[in-house]
């Protein structure tokens, strides 16, 4: 069976005008002078046509080569359809395609260890330092006022302000936080300090020098240095800066991962996952950082940190362990917590607040709600 | 002159391809998209027709994907490094953060010119028509350096030098493109470009000019009481004529700068020659306008739409939360899978039509005339492209 067909040589543009038959195993190519110009091998041949198209075919032989061949007589295109089982078929990569695919992506694989290892801290605290403090300022305020409406919400008291107020009691823990400024010898602004009323226990520091302290955690500290151990604590994130290296951490986590695994593509919520695990990891090295410096304050100034182990007993029985989902707990394993403040053994003798401090720390919030 | 392009695509095909395209990216962490890109660039470029001939489309997702993990190596090196150095100058002088802030800035839009020159080198180079492929000579890096300055320029100037940029990049990259041994010509200058753009420039900066007159005004008022404000905004009754300005203003901007992007590409055309051939583009403004206008108005009721559909929601989610969540999560799915189909179908694929079925020349066979040459193609896809998501198609 013969059929004309326009073949391309891959050399010039200009067209050819072929006569083509099948001589099992090939399809031979004749030009006009009926010479032979090609012998393509059926079982080489693929339809490059995106989409298929049933009354033509452009017919390649090889990915290395750019030749082509068009055909459009429509039973000439059913006998190349039988003969040639391979037509819509991909075709094999050349041997040791893999190799660069490999290569590059164990050079990716140690790039991505060694900036999540050691870039991305460096980076943070270098950018996090960056920031001017009117920014880190307002972004410290403005995750304050949305805990603090948050928590307003949750306590179902929208009329009332939940942050609690006295003077005696806020003049002692702020005096207290000094007392830390004064021993860490840190060069920080201005320490801010909030008492909110929430049924849940918590406190963390924000940036720019604020730190959230709630009701129910002073409720649950039943001894004055173990509210001076969470704030020994939550300072120690402040000087070290941990709150806007996070945010920082968080952003060159989020970058690299929407890098990797595109935008386009369903990516982002893969990403979003992916920097949740990988920034809870580096907050649960921050909270072993503040715990060292918790332990290393409450020794310069003679304060003992072991009534904070009861508190923080009681807190890890308040959140069960995450268990299969630990990768994305921002906090460390509580037992590993206390045991090593545990191994800190006996810090000091003097206890944080005086007697009448701490009673009017105790029931600072009792008004509020 | 004679129409020589014609766009002869299969919407369906398009939508399948897109849509599974997302499909596999969910299970894949969006590594499908290698593929996917892969074989949607088949479809689009064979969809191009030039006399009785289609583009074919040689890259391989191999290419592709080689190609981002190059990028990602080198992106991961530069800005760990640009990272240190940011942190360096923050510890030598926080009041130095200004500058750090706007070196990240150069280095980030230089990067995207570098990838951008790349991607269109890499997409040309795979690129055939009758066996024939196309080639961006030239350097990136001397494309970014030449678009960083003129760039500058321009938000120096206010944009008078904007024609200057639009000409300097369309002379680099239409000079350096080639098909086969045959160089393409571009004989357009910057002049041609200002003729386009002037009334524009002038009417952005009255524009700019208006919105901080405004601001400057509000400014004023700012610090006055809230009584005497509103005193002032209803007895003035000036609020009301600013708004109406500024919408006003933006519409006539935005239908300018749509008018000025048609012509500068018609005049873009007629400055172009290849092997004694020259061309033209007969593309009409109203053309473009309806397309934009029909995508715009389909854009509003689809937002109007999921808005409706949030509301109600809102009021479910309290009675009945299972089903209000799964709802939400059904919208999200569907705009998901549905967003880049309609985009392509309503948008991407009317203008590619309109815009080949304009394009005229004097020589339809000049295509034919052309031999191979040896230049070398890039080895690899367009990885930093990839990764900076330009141009993703």
């Amino acid at each position: 069976m013969h059929a004309i067909g326009r073949y391309f040589d891959g050399k010039t543009a200009q067209e050819t005008r072929v006569v083509l038959t099948i001589v099992e195993p090939d399809l031979c190519l004749y030009d006009e002078a009926k010479n032979l110009i090609g012998r393509w091998p059926l079982a080489d041949l693929r339809d490059e046509n995106a989409p298929y198209r049933p009354n033509e075919l452009t017919l390649s032989h090889s990915h290395e080569s750019d030749e082509r061949l068009v055909v459009t007589e429509p039973v000439f295109i059913e006998s190349l359809k039988i003969a040639s089982p391979n037509l819509r078929k991909r075709r094999k990569g050349a041997a040791g395609w893999w190799k660069p695919v490999v290569a590059w992506t164990a050079a990716v694989v140690v790039c991505a260890g060694l900036f999540f290892g050691y870039g991305l801290p460096v980076l943070a605290y270098g950018i996090a330092s960056l920031v001017p403090y009117d920014t880190r300022s307002k972004i410290g305020e403005g995750v304050e006022n949305i805990v603090i409406q948050r928590l307003a919400k949750t306590t179902k008291n929208n009329e009332t302000n939940p942050v609690c107020e006295g003077a005696v009691a806020q003049s002692a823990i702020e005096g207290l936080v000094q007392e830390f400024v004064t021993a860490a010898d840190a060069d920080i602004p201005p320490v801010k300090v909030t008492v909110i009323s929430s049924k849940v226990p918590n406190a963390f520091a924000l940036p720019a020098g604020r730190m959230v302290i709630t009701s129910a955690l002073i409720d649950m500290a039943e001894d004055p240095n173990a509210l001076a151990g969470v704030l020994a604590h939550e300072f120690g994130h402040l000087v070290e800066k941990h709150p806007m290296s996070l945010f920082v951490t968080n952003v060159g986590i989020a970058a690299f991962f929407s890098m990797a695994l595109g935008d386009v593509s369903g990516g982002t919520v893969i990403a979003a996952v992916a920097q949740s695990a990988s920034g809870a990891a580096y907050s649960r090295s921050y909270e072993d950082d503040a715990d060292e410096t918790a332990v290393y304050l409450m020794n310069r100034l003679d304060m003992d940190i072991a009534p904070v182990l009861p508190l923080l007993k009681k807190l890890g029985e308040k959140v069960p362990e995450a268990g299969l989902f630990s990768v994305f707990s921002s906090h460390p394993d509580m037992d590993s917590r206390i045991q090593a403040i545990k191994e800190a053994k006996t810090t000091g003798t003097l206890n944080a607040f005086s007697e009448r401090a701490w009673a009017a720390i105790k029931i600072m919030c009792k008004g509020s709600v | 002159m004679q129409s020589f392009v014609s766009v002869d695509i299969s919407r369906r095909a398009v939508a399948g391809r897109l849509l599974l395209n997302k499909i596999l990216g969910i299970p894949t962490l969006g590594f499908y998209r290698f593929w996917g890109k892969t074989h949607l660039r088949r479809l689009l470029w064979q969809s191009i027709k030039i006399g009785e001939d289609r583009l074919q489309y040689h890259g391989t997702a191999k290419e592709l994907f080689i190609g981002f993990l190059i990028a990602l190596v080198i992106m991961t090196v530069i800005f760990t490094g640009l990272g240190i150095l940011l942190g360096i100058i923050s510890l030598a002088g926080p009041q130095l953060s200004a500058v750090s802030s706007l070196l990240n800035f150069v280095v980030l839009y230089c990067f995207w010119q570098f990838a951008l020159y790349r991607l269109w080198r890499y997409r040309l180079s795979r690129t055939s028509l009758r066996s024939i492929r196309f080639y961006l000579k030239g350097r990136a890096m001397a494309y970014m350096g030449k678009v960083f300055i003129w760039s500058v320029l321009s938000v120096v100037t206010l944009g008078w030098a904007y024609p200057k940029l639009l000409a300097v990049r369309a002379t680099y990259m239409l000079n350096n493109l080639a098909f086969g041994d045959q160089d393409f010509h571009y004989s357009g200058r910057a002049a041609g470009f200002y003729k386009i753009y002037w009334p524009l420039i002038l009417l952005a900066q009255f524009f700019v000019a208006g919105i901080l007159g405004f601001l400057v005004i509000s400014e004023e008022l700012m610090g006055a009481p809230l009584e005497e404000i509103e005193q002032s905004i209803v007895h003035v009754g000036f609020l009301p004529q600013v708004q109406i300005a500024a919408g006003v203003g933006f519409v006539a901007l935005s239908m300018m700068f749509l008018i000025a992007r048609v012509q500068s590409f018609k005049y873009q055309v007629s400055r172009i020659e290849f092997a004694g051939a020259s061309f033209r583009s007969e593309l009409r403004f109203r053309k473009i306008l309806l397309i934009l206008v029909v995508m715009g108005v389909l854009g509003l009721v689809g937002y109007a739409l999921v808005i409706g559909i949030f509301v109600s929601i809102a009021t479910l989610m309290q009675t009945q939360p299972g089903v209000g969540m799964a709802v939400i999560l059904g919208l999200f799915l569907t705009i998901y899978l549905v967003m880049d189909i309609v985009m392509y179908l309503l948008l991407f694929i009317p203008l590619m039509k309109e815009i080949g079925k304009s394009l005229k020349t004097d020589d339809e066979d000049v295509f034919a005339k052309v031999a191979t040459t040896s230049v070398n193609s890039p080895k690899y896809g367009e990885g930093l492209a990839d990764a900076l998501d330009v141009g993703a198609f």
